[in-house]
C-alpha cells in the first residue's frame, strides 16, 4: 500500500510516468477500504495465522491477499486518454483487464448496465450492490459476507459465467488516480469468511454458499492451476493491446523508495492508519 | 444544475456567499462524476480551510476523492446529516447536500472563482472529453 501511495504521489506530481504495477504479498494479508470499520476483522484469527492486516488509501470493502495477481494502475488525473469520472475511468481499465484475462482464455465479461447476465446471483448484486456498499463501507457492521469486497460487482468490474473475478478500487489524490485490485487465482471462502466477524444470527456455511454465488477465481473458471506470471504477463500484454499504449519495464524511482519508506512508517505500518475506523475503539 | 448565485471551482467545487460566510459543496456535475456517494469525512468546527488543499474526503462506490476548498477561512458549520445521509451530495448537492459553512479570511479570492456561465462551459468541455469511449 505504501508502493502505491508513493508511486501515486510522484506520478500525479508528474515526476514519474503512468505506471502499471503487479505484484504480490511476502505474507497473506486483509486489506480493508480507507473507511471501512475495523470491527469486522476478526483479528485473533488473523493474528493465529500469522496474516498482517492493512488499510487501503482506496475505497471499498475487505479482500484477503493471497492467491491473486495484484495490480495497481496509476495516472496522472490530466492525462488526456483518461476520461473524467469515476465509472468512466473504470471502464477504460477494465478494457485493458479484460484484454488480458481474454488472452488466457478467460470468458470474462465487463459488469455493467450492458453485460449479459448469467446468473440471478448477479441481478441480485446489480440491486444491492449500491446499499450493500454503503453498509460496508460506513458502517461495517452487519453480515459479514456484506463487508466482502467479492460479495457484490460495481459497474465495469470483471465477471466471469456471472461471478466476480477482479474486485477493484480507486483513489484520487495528489493530481493523480489510482485504481488497484486483485484479480484470483484461487478463491478459499471459508477461510476468507473465517477471517471476518460475524454477526451471532449468521449461518458460517450459508455465507460461503453466497459469497460462492457472487465471487469466483481463474482455477476455478479455467479448470487448471493458473501460475502468477502467465497472468502477470497477460495482464500486461492487455494493457498494450487495450490502450494502444507501451509499457517499459521499470522500477521504483529512487524518490518512490524513500517515499514508500516514510509511508509505512509513519502511515500503513501504523495502527492509528490501519484501525482509524473502528466502532470497538469509541 | 449549475445555480446563477452560485461561483464556482475548477476543481468542482462550488460557493454561496452570504455576508462574510460562505457555504460550501460539490456540483452537479463533481456528484455525477463520482457515483453513489457511501462516505464522507468532514472537517470540524474551528478547522482552517486553505484555498487549494484537501478539506474533506468523498468515498464514492469505489473511489476515494479529495474536495478541495475553494476558499480559505474558518470553519463555523458542518453538514452533519452527511454523517448519516451521504447521498444527500448525490440527490441535493446545493441544498441538502452542502459541506460546510466557513467564515472568509481573504474574501478577495472569490474573484478566482468562475461564473456560472463560465464553469457550465468549462465542464461542457469535459463532459465532450469524458464521453468519447
Amino acid at each position: 500500500m505504501a508502493v502505491d501511495e508513493a508511486i501515486l504521489r510522484e506520478v500525479g506530481a508528474h515526476r514519474a510516468p503512468p505506471t502499471l504495477r503487479l505484484y504480490s504479498w511476502a505474507r497473506p494479508t486483509l486489506s480493508l477500504g480507507a473507511n471501512q470499520g475495523a470491527e469486522v476483522v476478526n483479528r485473533e484469527r488473523l493474528q493465529a495465522l500469522g496474516y498482517d492486516l492493512v488499510r487501503r488509501p482506496s475505497g471499498g470493502r475487505a479482500v484477503l491477499h493471497d492467491r491473486e495477481v495484484t495490480y495497481s494502475v496509476v495516472l496522472p488525473l490530466d492525462l488526456p486518454e483518461l476520461p473524467a469520472g469515476v465509472i468512466a475511468s473504470y471502464r477504460y481499465l477494465s478494457r485493458a483487464l479484460l484484454a488480458g484475462l481474454t488472452r488466457l482464455g478467460v470468458p470474462v465479461d465487463l459488469y455493467g448496465p450492458h453485460a449479459p447476465f448469467t446468473s440471478g446471483a448477479v441481478r441480485w448484486a446489480e440491486r444491492s450492490s449500491a446499499e450493500e456498499e454503503a453498509s460496508g463501507s460506513r458502517r461495517g457492521r452487519g453480515r459479514a459476507a456484506g463487508a466482502a469486497c467479492f460479495a457484490s460487482s460495481s459497474w465495469y468490474e470483471l465477471i466471469a459465467g456471472g461471478r466476480k473475478l477482479v474486485g477493484s478500487a480507486q483513489v484520487r489524490r495528489y493530481g493523480g488516480l489510482l485504481q488497484h485490485g486483485s484479480i484470483l487465482l484461487h478463491l478459499d471462502e471459508g477461510l476468507f469468511l473465517s477471517l471476518l466477524n460475524h454477526e451471532e444470527q449468521d449461518d458460517h456455511e450459508e455465507a460461503i454458499r453466497a459469497l460462492r454465488g457472487h465471487a469466483t477465481a481463474l482455477d476455478r473458471v479455467l479448470g487448471r492451476e493458473v501460475a502468477w506470471q502467465e497472468v502477470a504477463d497477460a495482464v500486461v500484454a492487455g494493457f498494450c493491446q487495450a490502450l494502444g499504449i507501451t509499457l517499459e519495464p521499470g522500477t521504483l524511482t529512487a524518490r518512490e523508495q524513500e517515499l514508500a519508506l516514510m509511508l509505512e512508517g509513519e502511515k500503513y505500518g501504523s495502527d492509528s492508519w490501519t484501525l482509524r475506523r473502528c466502532e470497538f475503539n469509541h | 444544475m449549475y445555480p446563477e448565485d452560485l461561483r464556482y471551482s475548477s476543481e468542482h467545487e462550488w460557493v454561496k456567499v452570504e455576508g462574510n460566510k460562505a457555504r460550501i459543496g460539490v456540483t452537479h456535475y463533481a456528484q455525477s462524476e463520482l457515483g453513489d456517494v457511501v462516505f464522507v469525512d468532514l472537517p470540524s468546527v474551528g478547522d482552517t480551510l486553505v484555498a487549494g488543499q484537501a478539506f474533506a474526503v468523498i468515498e464514492s462506490v469505489k473511489s476515494v476523492s479529495d474536495v478541495y476548498a475553494p476558499v480559505s477561512g474558518t470553519v463555523v458549520a458542518v453538514n452533519d446529516r452527511l454523517s448519516d445521509s451521504p447521498e444527500l451530495i448525490n440527490q441535493s448537492p446545493y441544498e441538502d447536500g452542502w459541506i460546510v459553512e466557513v467564515e472568509l479570511s481573504d474574501p478577495s479570492e472569490l474573484d478566482n472563482l468562475m461564473t456560472a456561465d463560465e464553469y457550465r462551459a468549462s465542464v461542457a468541455g469535459e463532459e465532450a472529453d469524458g464521453g468519447e469511449d
